[in-house]
């Protein structure tokens, strides 16, 4: 056996570009996945565990229906219930953080009891102490250090009473998973946060911790028996779920994204083996005629496939941990958390070897079979790969079968026979069933290509289509690597551009006024921003120059078991536009709101499957009660699980409190004087003021990160696709050599040679990107469609022909492009060394 | 005129320090119409030089002249464009295009010059008629035999007229009886077409087919014989000038 090995390590050696384009296919396969997956996974840990930090080992919270502050006198006879090891008051709130630049960071603000909160959260003091004083503040060590902050530091916040300074004391980081803490979480004394949020003697919600004997759900009947009105005892609510509803649609583009690249990997993978075992044929015939077992044969390929995959999986995962930071630092952008990794996550690795390693032994025991099979003698004939590979119209049905298998899981998801998550492997199905089938129609496809081509190209492109079909089953997985590049690439780019859209549509639709007085920019996830302080909505309103403020404020609640956003404004005007409304009466609409009915986000509308003119019940301090629901609009805040009422409804059955924005109008000919007395007050809050120009401008960029993510993924494709040309080309040169010698030495010129492998890669790219503009197309207009469990809604599909006609061009120059290597490698061949007279 | 010529021809393979030289200065001229054979063992110089000859591969140093046409003064292009009208080539191993059919094949030199493809197909039936495979036009060089492959390879040699065919080893591959059959081919087209050849080969039977018989041996010519064709003139003269 080393002996055969030292004979394929020298194949490896005499052949390093080969065994380069294999390593960087593994490579670029195993990074898609691992980067993806780690991104996604670091996203959804980070998520979790901001989740956690707060809600730490909790098993029920008590919280008002409006999340309004309620009287702490409960905590003691909740305490006092057999079950319940620790009940706890807390102020949670969101505030601002004053960086050392003066720059706004969002932060969630825990008043905690420090004697109790040991019991909740298990952390432990990497720098510093406990909290003993009323004017000190623990930070999480990883947030503080992404900062520059320091213990012993002054820090400065916004509260809903204005700039408030503390010092921190300590630097914490979680002993445990229930802890783990990410992003900006600040500790501070319970009284201090009451002062701070105007909440004195009352608490934002009590957590309650279980005894391990006791079952949640009889501990909860018994807490529940015991609340009055408007207070309401659930398990912890997961507000980082809309987080998880938000990223839903960004997660499954990445994942489609990275299951293509990894498709296009197995296929160039796959390709380079079987090439690379057809080139060596002869050689395994030597090999078995001086004794080796058929065995032995097939070991030593499978051993090349091993040390390949695990060379390029040890490469790719270090490419994917690059790779998933870029990917994790726009997700965060979209989030607003700094997502970062701060725990090992094996499973992305696990996944990505398992691909890599497995990949490339799965590629090299095919052909390594075929190698094995032949007879010492058939071996050493000298055959062309294509008796190799002969066609087969079994090949088209079973191409029939998996496509229609794959049609029939998109139709299930859009229907929602099935989770979403099957569309990925439904599309990849589609594709797959078309380039099984490829070979067996392969050749009437090339036939009228050259039909119409070889008038002007020539004699060189039908030699070139011989060449293609007579090793049809390496042309078709080249094929179906354009192919899906193509595919994917204008079915993703297309619905991007479609949710690009769609969000723009939503915001210019539902954000109107003239400027925006916040804290911090809100949290997409939640659409909360932090408590702003009193009395402003007035004191804008005394501005002569201002025709109407309208202040906002979002609040987590439920309807039965679906968790909502609240989102309670006055809704002043009869005719402005205050919703991306998607089904409802336009023109009656702010009537109806004003009416008492309600307007709920999209997603909501799906998930509950609610239609305009049904009812929700809301828990309110009245007990649950029907709202009418008057429209349904597109929202892009609180992952559309939002409903829409009235300032004054919400505050009087939801007992809503305070101010997350403030929306403000200027008289039509006062703007400017308007703005400089709006922007001064701000300035003296140290709140943060934005023309409507420019919080546009800042909701692009968001939506541009996530986009950027997306386009760098989809350029990984194209990457990968080119590589799969180069290499397949590359390698048809290879086993041509012999023929492009001869045809140079009775009659080809160098100019010519050219021509022909131009000609092969213009057939492959128009066999390949005529049909994926159609498959482009639909896997598009399928995207829309599927939108509707994670948008709530199908998303528009627009047929976009400029982007279609640039998309094949592009990917067509690419093909040319790429073929120009292979080319004038082919063109420069010395004719004495490809063919010897004999 | 001589068709072809070589003056002081010499060729070196290998790097600085591991030179071999196959050719040492090799003067040798072929008039139109002879059929010359090339013997010699293996390594010394006979497939070298039909490479150089071809314009396949060029001299350390010396000159081809091919009806007068020096081959050093040509770029690769020219010499390409040499080869596909004044050259035909016969290989061992036929070298087919396994992907083409028989006429196909045959008309690959002529498409490739730009002729259009009926008149190029045109000319490879009458080339293919020549040798007598007219009725396997449409055959894939899978589907016969290696003697007739070998017969389409010589029509694909002849079809764009050549000055001269250069073939290698033409019987090689083949039984006896078909390697028969293609040497009285060979010695047909010098016959009633006074076709040039130049033959390399290793076998005395195939060799004394030949006008004139040449050997090689390290690099040089050993001896350069006309042979008694059927007329019973030339046999075994040594041609004056030759080197040695």
């Amino acid at each position: 056996m080393m002996v055969l090995w030292r004979v394929s390590w020298k194949g490896f050696c005499s052949r390093p570009l080969r065994t380069l384009l294999t390593l960087t296919s593994i490579i670029i396969g195993v990074a898609a996945i691992v980067s993806v997956q780690l991104s996604i996974e670091d996203s959804r840990a980070t998520q979790k565990s901001m989740l956690q930090a707060v809600t730490g080992n909790a098993s029920l919270e008590i919280t008002s229906v409006g999340n309004a502050p309620f009287e702490t006198t409960i905590v003691r006879e909740i305490a006092a219930i057999a079950g319940v090891k620790v009940a706890t008051p807390i102020i949670r709130r969101f505030g601002v953080l004053f960086d050392k630049k003066d720059q706004r960071v969002r932060v969630q603000i825990l008043g905690v009891d420090p004697t109790m909160d040991a019991s909740i959260r298990e952390y432990r003091i990497r720098e510093g102490n406990a909290l003993s004083a009323n004017d000190q503040a623990l930070i999480d060590y990883s947030f503080a250090n992404s900062l520059g902050l320091k213990n012993e530091q002054p820090i400065k916040l916004m509260t809903s009473t204005g700039i408030r300074t503390a010092n921190v004391t300590g630097l914490i980081e979680p002993t445990s998973g229930s802890a783990a803490m990410q992003g900006g979480l600040i500790i501070v004394p319970f009284p201090v946060a009451q002062k701070w949020f105007k909440a004195e003697k009352r608490s934002d919600l009590v957590q309650v911790v279980i005894d391990d004997k006791q079952s949640t759900e009889t501990v909860r009947e018994k807490i529940a028996a015991l609340l009055p009105q408007g207070l309401q005892v659930r398990e912890p609510a997961s507000r980082n779920e809309f987080g998880r509803e938000a990223s839903i649609a960004t997660e499954q583009g990445l994942r489609l994204a990275s299951a293509f690249s990894l498709m296009i990997a197995i296929f160039i993978i796959y390709n380079t083996f079987q090439m690379n075992v057809g080139e060596r044929r002869k050689q395994f015939g030597v090999l078995r005629a001086l004794g080796t077992t058929r065995r032995q044969i097939v070991n030593v390929i499978v051993l090349e496939g091993l040390v390949l995959g695990v060379v390029g999986t040890l490469c790719g995962w270090m490419l994917g941990y690059w790779g998933a930071r870029q990917l994790s630092s726009a997700s965060g952008a979209l989030l607003d958390i700094p997502i970062a990794s701060n725990t090992f996550n094996w499973l992305p690795y696990f996944l990505g070897g398992l691909c890599g390693v497995g990949v490339a032994i799965a590629g090299a025991v095919l052909p390594a079979r075929r190698a094995s099979r032949l007879s010492p003698s058939e071996a050493m004939r000298t055959v062309s790969l294509g008796e190799l590979e002969p066609s087969n119209i079994f090949l088209a049905y079973a191409g029939i079968v998996l496509s229609s298998l794959g049609i029939m899981t998109l139709i299930g998801c859009i229907r929602q026979w099935w989770h979403i998550d099957f569309a990925i492997p439904g599309t990849i199905l589609f594709l797959l069933g078309g380039i099984v089938a490829l070979p067996t129609v392969l050749p009437f496809f090339t036939k009228w290509i050259v039909t119409i081509v070889s008038p002007v190209v020539g004699i060189e492109a039908r030699l070139a289509e011989r060449q293609l079909l007579r090793n049809r089953g390496r042309s078709s997985l080249t094929i179906g690597i354009l192919f899906i590049a193509l595919s994917t690439g204008l079915g993703l780019a297309s619905s991007i551009l479609d949710n690009i859209e769609d969000v723009k549509s939503w915001y210019e639709n539902a954000l109107q006024g003239d400027f925006f007085v916040r804290a911090a920019m809100p949290s997409m996830a939640t659409g909360q921003s932090a408590d702003m302080p009193e009395g402003l909505v007035e004191e804008f309103k005394k501005i002569p120059e201002v025709d109407s403020v309208e202040s906002l404020r979002f609040v987590n609640s439920y309807s039965g078991d679906f968790a909502v956003v609240i989102v309670a404004r006055e809704f002043n005007s009869t005719t402005r536009k205050y919703f991306d409304l998607k089904l409802g009466d336009s023109k009656t609409i702010n009537a109806d709101v004003h009416k008492g009915d309600i307007v709920i986000g999209s997603v909501l509308a799906e998930r509950a499957k609610l239609a305009v003119g049904d009812k929700l019940a809301l828990n309110t301090q009245e007990g649950s009660r029907d709202f009418r629901i008057a429209g349904i609009a597109s929202d892009y805040m609180a992952a559309g699980l939002t409903v829409y009422m009235t300032r004054d409804q919400a505050e009087r059955l939801l007992d809503i409190q305070g101010t997350d924005a403030i929306i403000i109008d200027a008289k039509p000919d006062s703007i400017v004087i308007a703005s400089e007395k709006v922007q001064k007050i701000a300035m003296r809050e140290s709140l943060l003021f934005q023309s409507q120009v420019e919080l546009f401008g800042v909701l692009e960029e968001k939506v541009a990160s996530v986009v950027q993510g997306l386009w760098a993924v989809l350029a990984l494709c194209s990457i990968v696709a080119a590589f799969g040309l180069v290499n397949t080309l590359t390698m048809n040169i290879l086993e041509q050599t012999y023929e492009i010698g001869m045809l140079r030495t009775i009659a080809m010129a160098r100019g010519q040679v050219r021509k022909m492998i131009f000609s092969q890669a213009l057939l492959m790219g128009i066999v390949a990107l005529v049909p994926a503009v159609f498959a482009g197309l639909l896997i598009a207009y399928l995207l829309s469609l599927s939108n509707g469990p994670t948008v709530g809604r199908p998303i528009t599909f627009t047929l976009r022909p400029q982007l279609t006609a640039m998309a094949f061009v592009g990917e067509m120059v690419l093909i040319l492009l790429a073929s120009m290597i292979p080319a004038e490698r082919a063109a420069r061949l010395k004719i004495s060394d490809t063919v010897r007279f004999q | 005129m001589a068709l072809i010529e070589t003056r002081q021809l010499t060729k070196n393979f290998g790097d600085s320090e591991i030179q071999v030289q196959v050719l040492r200065g090799v003067d040798l001229s072929i008039h139109a119409g002879e059929f010359v054979a090339i013997m010699g063992p293996s390594g010394s110089g006979k497939s070298t030089l039909l490479s150089i000859l071809g314009g396949i591969e060029s001299p350390s140093s010396g000159d081809v002249l091919l009806e007068g046409v020096s081959l050093a003064s040509l770029d690769d292009d020219q010499r390409t464009l040499l080869r596909r009208r004044r050259i035909g080539f016969i290989f061992q191993s036929f070298n087919l295009m396994q992907t083409l059919s028989a006429i196909e094949n045959v008309a690959l030199p002529l498409e490739l010059d730009g002729v259009a493809r009926s008149e190029a197909f045109d000319r490879a039936k009458i080339s293919l008629d020549r040798v007598e495979m007219l009725r396997r036009a449409d055959h894939i060089p899978a589907k016969l035999s290696g003697g007739e492959q070998q017969r389409v390879a010589i029509a694909r040699a002849l079809v764009t007229k050549p000055a001269i065919i250069l073939a290698d080893e033409p019987t090689g591959n083949l039984d006896s009886r078909q390697g028969g059959r293609v040497t009285e081919l060979l010695k047909q087209l010098v016959r009633e077409q006074s076709q040039t050849i130049v033959m390399v080969t290793h076998d005395a039977h195939v060799a004394e087919s030949a006008s004139r018989l040449i050997s090689f041996r390290d690099g040089v010519i050993e001896s350069d014989q006309r042979q008694l064709a059927s007329d019973g003139t030339h046999q075994g003269a040594p041609i004056p000038g030759a080197s040695q």
